[in-house]
């Protein structure tokens, strides 16, 4: 994937983080890598189920439904490695 | 001939069918379906042979079908617009003989099937049948096997022609659905022809190869009423048409009442003929009723309540709201783990091909969900549309009745998403009046529901529907599971 496409899939993660956060009324916490999904930004278990179904649309893809674990996903880092492996392999790309 | 028959033809005055210009009064429906039975007789098909005929909404095909009917034979009406699912019905229905249309060209004898027991029993007897099938939301069709006797006897030995209707309270006795009685229709009442008073005006508005429209026909020939055939299924032109006939009655579903309020097309066109509207086939959200009745206040309002295996039941309605609802006449009813079971003993004679559902003790399990007040019934759903978020049950019923009520939402169908965080998510598909960002209807959606629905209850991903949710029952197409 060329860093412009992996910087898109960053960008629309971001906005769909973003936009739960503020459909739940969470305070706005500034996205960085180290931040923890569930820890960090507030995410309870069906905000993550909606980051997930949001992301299908956004992205075309689902990991998870694909065989990844979500113990694997902790981080805003590992959620964009997770999708950037899924969109290569949806592009016949090597991740 | 049977008790329905005979009193069909003691009918002489008004009209019994209307289709465009064209009127059938009683006084002539005698010779129509003779003359249909005469066309039989020539075709030689036998008057036990089963016999499907694809239900266009003509005059001469319901007189084939009551000609059928009194003959003895055992009819199958197809759907008109079900050219895909012809041939598997037809062979499940073990069919002799099929008349794509009323008439000796329309005729086509097909290859002789070995019966299965049920339908050579009926044989025996000598009574006529009726092949319904189950409009079901998946699978293989079923095909129930009526006796047409049992079926229409429901409707009792009420006096022919309707109460003058609409000024009265809701909660007052209902129209056409008196407690029905044990006794048989008399020939007092058979002969009385002066006892006859202006029938019920009505369209055809359930197709009639569905158990609804068949009741629909023949409740309303039984009580002296009109059918008015033909009804086209959009809003403005079932309005027009309640306006052009005077229609006095509107069976009709939810999903479709809702479009014609969007629609305002009531707001075009004089109404005023209308008494009763019967509602079906899908739970009816209570807003949306409330909101009916402020739009129509002459009308009353019935929850009627019908499956291919049992037909169509008396009900009558609640004191104050009407979406609750009183079971009368020959039913019996429990509850079991908030699911209605019912049990009749005129119900279906059993599925052509499929087991039998009925428990040992003659129980049948409707799977639908029911609230019980003071002896009233108020359906909340289907049990097989219950969605498990993280253990939790969602009616997809409760949350499409909010969402409904959210500005710019014109209806809305709610079905579960696999998740592999909670089992399943909530989502919805909404018809909107006019278009939106499908992000912006999101956040829409969540802050209308935030106190409205429990969390695991609102809807975490929303679709917008390319075209109506309505399906061609008029009601909305089922659950996706996704």
């Amino acid at each position: 994937m060329s860093l412009s496409v992996a910087s898109k899939t960053r960008e629309r993660i971001d906005s769909v983080l973003q936009s739960i956060q503020q459909q739940r009324g969470l305070p706005p916490v500034p996205l960085e890598e180290g931040h923890q999904v569930m820890a960090d930004l507030g995410f309870a278990s069906l905000d993550v189920a909606q980051l997930i179904a949001l992301l299908e649309i956004e992205l075309g893809v689902d990991p998870f439904a694909a065989g990844v674990s979500l113990q694997e996903v902790h981080t805003v880092g590992e959620l964009y490695r997770v999708y950037q492996d899924a969109c290569n392999k949806a592009a016949g790309q090597a991740p | 001939m049977s008790a329905f028959f005979q009193r069909l033809f003691a009918l002489e005055r008004g009209d019994c069918l209307i289709e465009a210009a064209r009127t059938t009064g009683y006084a002539d429906l005698r010779a129509r379906v003779d003359a249909m039975e005469a066309l039989l007789l020539r075709c030689a098909v036998a008057p036990d042979a089963v016999v499907a005929l694809v239900c266009e909404e003509t005059t001469a095909t319901l007189m084939l079908l009551l000609a059928l009917l009194r003959r003895g034979n055992i009819a199958v009406p197809l759907p008109a617009d079900g050219r895909e699912t012809r041939a598997e019905r037809l062979t499940e229905a073990c069919a002799d003989w099929l008349f794509t249309r009323a008439d000796e060209a329309g005729l086509q004898r097909l290859t002789p099937r070995d019966k299965p027991s049920l339908i050579k029993d009926l044989q025996e007897t000598g009574q006529a049948g009726l092949i319904v099938f189950s409009s079901g939301t998946g699978g293989k069709v079923k095909a129930a096997l009526h006796r047409f006797d049992r079926l229409v006897d429901r409707y009792g030995d009420k006096p022919i022609g309707d109460k003058p209707i609409g000024d009265k309270p809701i909660g007052d006795k209902p129209i056409g659905d008196k407690p029905i009685g044990d006794k048989p229709i008399g020939d007092k009442l058979i002969g009385d022809r002066t006892n006859q008073r202006p029938g019920l005006r009505t369209p055809a508005f359930l197709k009639l190869d569905h158990i609804g429209g068949l009741d629909t026909l023949f409740r309303l020939l039984h009580g002296g009423g009109t059918l008015i055939l033909g009804c086209p299924r959009t809003p403005e032109a079932v309005c027009r048409l309640i306006e052009t006939h005077r229609v006095t009655l509107l069976p009709t579903t939810a999903t479709f009442l809702n479009m014609i309020l969007i629609s305002r097309a009531d707001r075009n066109h004089d109404l005023s003929s209308l008494r009763l509207i019967a509602y079906g086939s899908e739970p009816m959200p209570p807003a949306l009723l409330e909101q009916a009745r402020r739009r129509l206040p002459n009308v009353r309002f019935l929850q009627k309540y019908g499956l291919t295996e049992l037909g169509v039941l008396e009900t009558r309605p609640g004191d104050t709201d009407s979406t609750w609802f009183q079971i009368t006449g020959r039913t019996q009813f429990k509850i079991v783990d908030g699911v209605l079971w019912l049990k009749r003993n005129d119900t279906m004679l059993g599925y052509l091909n499929a087991p039998n559902p009925f428990d040992a003790d003659g129980w049948y399990n409707t799977g639908d969900l029911v609230e019980r007040r003071d002896g009233l019934l108020r359906i909340k759903g289907r049990s097989n549309r219950i969605i498990n978020v993280a253990g939790e049950k969602v009616n997809p019923f409760e949350v499409e009745s909010v969402l409904r009520e959210i500005p710019n939402v014109s209806d809305a169908l709610v079905w579960g998403k696999k998740s592999a965080v909670t089992g399943w998510i909530v989502a919805a598909t909404l018809e909107l009046q006019q278009q939106e960002d499908r992000r912006e209807l999101q956040q829409r959606v969540a802050e209308f529901c935030r106190h409205r629905l429990e969390p695991y209850k609102v809807p975490l991903l929303i679709h917008i529907a390319r075209e109506g949710l309505m399906g061609d029952r008029l009601k909305k197409t089922g659950s996706v599971a996704r």
